[in-house]
């Protein structure tokens, strides 16, 4: 039998969910596999936050649309995660004897997974999740987690008042253990919000999953199931404050925030040094040609482009295409897209090679929009076409092609 | 016939002496090119896409910078069980004679024997272009050629080192081989120069070499390519896409300004046979408030404040707010200070060009600053 070494640490991160919110960008891949930041993916970030805390087992569960996320990851390469007898696994829901199951909740998803973390006979297991933006070193946290002799550790952020209550929040003694949480309180007694990335001690999450899965009625979530039933039973559980950038992009809005927050000098989410780099697989493509025609304004601009128009505040993928004339702003393209001449894009998300074409107009500025609540971020789905002179509104979201003149 | 039954052997060295000033430390292969590429990225690329897994690179000297470009093959598929790539240092069987290609492929002569491959292609590592090398060899079984040389017709670049002229007939059946004609040398005559490939069966190559070194001829391109078409059958190949070679400082300055070309771009970057390099992982490149770009190549990993025009910007290059750089090659990890001025300058890798400087050359005479200078 082939005995793996021992990893003090195995991360499993949970990449199974269909994120419904980020409505047709989720259509054909899971969230995690969203491209972010003009060159990323979303999990390249807890990805790369695990080798670069000396993480080198990593259980990605995957469940929804895995295709497109599985090749990503492929061998692990590019985060160094190709061992021999370590590095990443994609774990997807699988036969057993006793018949076929999904994963049927994160807590579950892990349960399902009890042998594979077993062959690393780890110390403690860290939790993450596939749709935040950070940058965190997780071996600060296991260290306070082993100061602490806890048998939970819950990374929490301090989140404004106004907000507080779309979290789960924490609340804590003066020594940092956790006596209550609050799932979505509507009047929060702090404001200490739960990142949703756990470290637990593993002979202790053992026991609670096994006893977790007998209860019939459990919905076999962590926050719903697995840390109320530690927190009743007594179990040493602390919050651990994370200070830095961190950013759940699970919706349309909070999406293209954090890409604009990349193009802010004044937000700490720096990814250019060398230190705490964010790895990826990066494209085979020539460098970006910028025409004499063209105009780019504080704007990230990838491989593979070809720029002949106007482009300022966006965030721009490998080998996307601006034509003459063309105006992109406080947008986000996709890779591949291209936005024929004369096309505006404006507050929107072009998806992977969808075709802009000439004198569309996708997306309105918020000055432009009477009624604010009919303001919002455009979306053009991914390989979608817009015509022609054609017209996309704000908010809007574009599940089919958009016909336009003479069609 | 498959890319799998041939072997690919790449001398990184050979035109080392063109483009003195950036080979003092480097091989001619590890030359960067067009911001992100090093030479010998094109003809390992031309290889990986007409199936060849097998590749040798047979190093002279000056490696180092090649070894930790090229690594274990990866980034062109060639990290493989079988075959891949092999880096062939140099090593001799006696004390001092290691100076002549003939010598490095005889010394490299068991690797090659060992191959399991039919046949060789051999190629020089200073020319860019994208080639598809499946036609080649098809046009020499279809001739039957023992010995296939590409060639370009066009006139020949200047400082190409020893250019080989040759008088095809119709069939492209090569009649003669003149080494560094006058007239055609000048660079004012088109005529047709093999320009950087040759594709044999192995054992021709092997028989090749035993027969020049044991008669002392250790001359690759006096004792045998000059002598080879007496002998055999050989035969041109005739490359009609897009082609440069670096054999000056101003063929390579203008060989990277033609990339500002749409045309050659399309041809040399060619979707369906994608040119692969060593990835480093940069963020995409963040062009500031005020900035100014136009028309010009820029790498991934930049921050770019000031103005830039007809320029090739390179990873991870910084340049500050008010400068102004035109005409120039900024290679890697440069960083130009605020207000600098440059025009028709080659900034090798990791230069710190401080506020305000100013430097200028001229189109055939670009001003070179070394690797890791500070102005």
């Amino acid at each position: 039998m082939q005995n793996y070494p021992k990893q003090e640490v195995v991360a499993m991160l949970l990449a199974g969910g269909q994120g419904s919110r980020l409505g047709v960008l989720t259509n054909h891949i899971a969230k995690p596999a969203v491209p972010f930041g003009g060159k990323y993916r979303i999990i390249d970030f807890p990805l790369s936050n695990c080798v670069n805390s000396g993480i080198n087992e990593v259980g990605i569960l995957t469940q929804y649309q895995p295709l497109v996320l599985n090749e990503y990851i492929g061998t692990g390469q590019p985060w160094d995660l190709d061992g021999i007898f370590e590095g990443v696994n994609c774990l997807s829901p699988y036969q057993q004897i006793k018949g076929a199951t999904w994963y049927s909740g994160t807590a579950n998803a892990i349960y399902q997974n009890i042998n594979y973390i077993d062959r690393y006979r780890p110390e403690y297991v860290v939790i993450l999740s596939g749709d935040h933006i950070y940058k965190m070193d997780y071996s600060k946290m296991i260290a306070e987690h082993k100061k602490n002799n806890a048998d939970c550790t819950i990374a929490s952020i301090d989140v404004p008042l106004s907000e507080a209550s779309r979290f789960g929040i924490l609340n804590t003694n003066p020594d940092g253990s956790i006596y209550e949480f609050d799932e979505k309180p509507a009047v929060p007694k702090s404001t200490n919000a739960s990142m949703g990335i756990y470290v637990f001690t593993w002979s202790k999450l053992r026991k609670y999953l096994i006893e977790d899965e007998a209860i019939e009625d459990s919905s076999h979530d962590f926050g719903k199931d697995v840390l109320p039933a530690m927190l009743n039973a007594g179990e040493r559980m602390f919050s651990y404050r994370f200070e830095g950038y961190w950013k759940d992009v699970g919706t349309i809005d909070s999406l293209w925030e954090a890409n604009m927050d990349l193009l802010d000098p004044n937000v700490p989410l720096d990814l250019s040094g060398e230190k705490d780099k964010i790895y990826s697989r990066n494209p085979v493509m020539p460098p970006q040609y910028v025409s004499d025609t063209a105009k780019i304004q504080n704007s990230l601009v990838a491989d593979g482009c070809n720029i002949y128009g106007e482009v300022e505040f966006s965030v721009l993928f490998a080998g996307v295409t601006v034509g003459v004339g063309a105006v992109v702003t406080d947008s986000i393209i996709m890779p591949g897209a291209v936005i024929e001449d004369n096309a505006v894009v404006q507050y929107a998300i072009v998806g992977e090679n969808a075709h802009i074409e000439s004198g569309a107009v996708v997306g309105k500025r918020p000055e432009d929009v009477e009624n604010k609540d009919e303001w919002g971020i455009a979306v053009v789905g991914g390989n979608l076409k817009v015509g022609r002179n054609a017209t996309v509104a704000a908010k809007e979201m574009i599940y089919e092609d958009v016909k336009g003149e003479c069609e | 016939m498959k890319g799998t039954n041939i072997l690919g052997l790449i001398f990184p060295n050979i035109n080392d002496i063109c483009i003195p000033e950036m080979t003092a430390e480097r091989a001619i292969g590890s030359v960067p090119f067009g911001g992100k590429y090093r030479l010998i990225d094109f003809q390992l690329s031309n290889f990986v896409n007409a199936g060849i897994a097998s590749v040798g690179v047979v190093a002279e000297k000056k490696f180092a910078s090649l070894m930790d470009h090229i690594g274990s093959g990866k980034a062109w598929d060639l990290s493989k069980r079988r075959g891949g790539l092999t880096l062939l240092s140099p090593y001799s069987h006696t004390a001092n004679s290691f100076n002549t290609t003939m010598e490095c492929l005889y010394n490299v002569k068991g690797f090659i024997e060992d191959a399991s491959e039919e046949y060789v292609l051999l190629c020089t590592s200073n020319t860019v272009f994208n080639c598809d090398y499946s036609q080649m060899v098809s046009q020499h079984l279809d001739t039957g050629a023992d010995i296939t040389f590409m060639y370009v017709h066009g006139t020949v670049p200047k400082g190409f080192a020893s250019p080989l002229v040759i008088k095809t007939d119709t069939d492209n059946k090569i009649k003669d081989i003149v080494m560094s004609p006058k007239t055609e040398n000048s660079g004012e005559v088109d005529c047709d120069y093999i320009c950087s490939s040759a594709f044999m069966k192995k054992e021709l190559l092997l028989d090749t070499l035993d027969d020049c070194i044991s008669r002392n001829m250790l001359d690759f391109r006096r004792n045998w390519i000059l002598e080879s078409y007496k002998k055999c059958n050989v035969y041109g190949y005739e490359f009609k896409g897009y082609f440069s070679s670096a054999t000056s400082l101003d063929t390579y300055f203008s060989a990277n300004m033609s990339l500002m070309d749409p045309n050659v771009r399309a041809d040399l970057f060619n979707q369906d046979r994608p040119v692969f390099t060593k990835v480093r992982d940069d963020m995409p490149s963040k062009y500031g408030l005020g900035s100014s770009v136009k028309n010009s190549l820029i790498a991934q990993g930049c921050v770019i404040e000031g103005e830039v025009k007809n320029s090739i910007i390179s990873k991870g290059v910084y340049i500050g707010k008010g400068a102004k750089i035109e005409n120039c090659i900024i290679m890697q990890d440069t960083k130009i200070g605020e207000n600098a001025r440059l025009n028709y300058v080659v900034c090798d890798k990791d230069v710190v060009i401080k506020n305000e400087r100013a430097l200028m050359g001229y189109e055939t005479y670009p001003i070179y600053i070394a690797k890791a200078s500070t102005v």
